[in-house]
């Protein structure tokens, strides 16, 4: 029902003359990606979903500032992030929950239930160590990682300059570094 | 640590984001720097780290109706934002609501009570301004056929002054002229246009009033509906004239010519004054 083939241009075009309905395709296109991000921020599913969902009604909101001719998704991602980072502050934490359908998955593989513990032991312990870092560092991460952002659009997304994001992002992998060690990732 | 400067551009050059210059130094340094190698593969081994946590699946909730909830969401608070971007849409709707719910209480068949307090302001303003039509008070002899030949006492001049503000209802005033030099026993017939007019309409059933004395300084009120019967009438000198019987008795239900303001037939109070005498 909200598919549509019409450009993300089009689309906020139309949300700015006041058709809010123009904006459903851009919540359906750009789901997906952004649970991604902040999934990878939170590392939790319950909150990933609630910070997608205050994103989006952000976004909306905010809809008269965008420019038209930016990339809507990474202006997107800004008002996630920036959003999500204040959420996390707010926490003060990172709860790391079991992913427990990672374990359906591999049930459902029928592979080696000794490898099997073993990837989700892994993956618990990378996902502690990511938790673990500071949020700044985390998020550069997750843009740069995850969402394969080049330094110039991160360097919009969280205004900051290129250099910087250069600096920060070497930072926060040498810090990623020691904590993978200290978490055992390292260890077979 | 002499390979410090090199090993901050790693993080650099594997994302590919260094200049051509700082990517010449790294890769020659690399070539010459084992331990540099194996920093810039433990770089690479850790991206693909992060890349490994599996996302947990989103609700099916989330899957198919974050769409709904966000547009619920956002449509729930429409004034807020609404009136945050635009607040001087606020006293604009306002002043344009206040003027409709007025623009519609002089309409025809609606009844303005004496007791009603009528606030208006003095602002005189053309007729011409208001396309507004005053009612005329036909006074004649009782037979029309003998009408007098001079200008008969009341109402001459239509100079309508009209209530300025919409917050009260409209206020003609015609102002009731005694020419110099009639005299109220000479018989004639009306000779001016506002009479005739007035003799025209009021030929059919109308009883004519006799004559209307007005004291000067006195102000008659009649309430004249859209039709324009008189309706009340009230005297005085104050802007609220108190309601006079006996003269109310002797004018209810006389026949004035419908008032009309802007087109549109409406209920006007009408002031009859006697106009001063002019001063040689």
């Amino acid at each position: 029902m909200y598919n549509t083939i019409e450009s993300d241009e089009t689309l906020i075009k139309r949300v700015k003359k006041g058709d809010c309905d123009a904006f459903c395709p851009l919540v359906e296109r750009y789901k997906m990606p952004l649970y991604k991000v902040m999934y990878r921020m939170v590392y939790n599913r319950d909150d990933a979903e609630d910070l997608v969902e205050e994103a989006f009604v952000k976004a909306f909101r905010a809809i008269s500032r965008f420019e038209i001719g930016r990339p809507f998704y990474a202006w997107l991602c800004r008002i996630a992030v920036n959003n999500a980072i204040n959420y996390i502050r707010k926490e003060r934490r990172v709860q790391v929950q079991p992913i427990e359908t990672l374990e359906y998955k591999l049930v459902a593989k029928k592979g080696n239930p000794v490898e099997m513990t073993r990837q989700k032991l892994l993956q618990e312990r990378i996902a502690s160590a990511m938790a673990k870092l500071p949020e700044d560092y985390r998020t550069i991460l997750v843009l740069r990682v995850e969402e394969e952002f080049s330094y110039d659009e991160i360097s919009k997304i969280l205004k900051i300059p290129k250099g910087t994001v250069m600096s920060r992002l070497a930072r926060a992998r040498q810090k990623l570094k020691e904590l993978f060690k200290e978490m055992g990732v390292y260890q077979k | 640590m002499k390979c410090r400067e090199e090993r901050e551009l790693l993080s650099g050059y594997l994302d590919g984001e260094l200049n051509d210059e700082q990517r010449r130094k790294v890769e020659r340094h690399l070539a010459e720097c084992a331990s540099c190698k194996k920093e810039l593969e433990e770089l690479k081994q850790l991206d693909e780290y992060v890349r490994t946590v599996e996302i947990e699946e989103p609700t099916r909730e989330f899957v198919f109706s974050l769409t709904r909830k966000v547009m619920q969401n956002v449509k729930k608070k429409p004034r807020f934002s609404f009136f945050r971007l635009t607040p001087m849409l606020v006293p604009i709707t306002v002043a344009i609501l206040v003027i409709i719910v007025l623009a519609n209480i002089d309409q025809p068949g609606k009844f303005v009570s004496l007791d009603d307090r009528v606030i208006y302001a003095e602002t005189e303003t053309t007729k011409r301004d208001l396309d507004l039509h005053v009612p005329e008070l036909s006074v004649t002899r009782r037979t029309p056929a003998e009408a007098p030949k001079d200008k008969r006492t009341i109402l001459a001049e239509k100079k309508a002054s009209v209530a300025a503000p919409p917050s009260a209802p409209a206020v003609a005033k015609a102002k009731v002229s005694e020419e110099i030099g009639d005299k109220r026993e000479a018989e004639g017939t009306a000779v001016s246009d506002a009479e005739e007019r007035m003799e025209e309409i009021s030929a059919t059933d109308v009883e004519y009033v006799e004559e209307l004395e007005i004291p000067r300084d006195i102000v008659v009120r009649a309430i004249v509906d859209s039709n324009g019967r008189i309706l009340k009438v009230a005297t005085g000198n104050s802007i609220v004239p108190e309601k006079d019987t006996v003269l109310e008795n002797r004018l209810q239900g006389q026949q004035l010519k419908p008032p009309v303001i802007r087109g549109r037939r409406t209920q006007l109070y009408v002031d009859f004054t006697q106009k001063k005498e002019k001063k040689d």
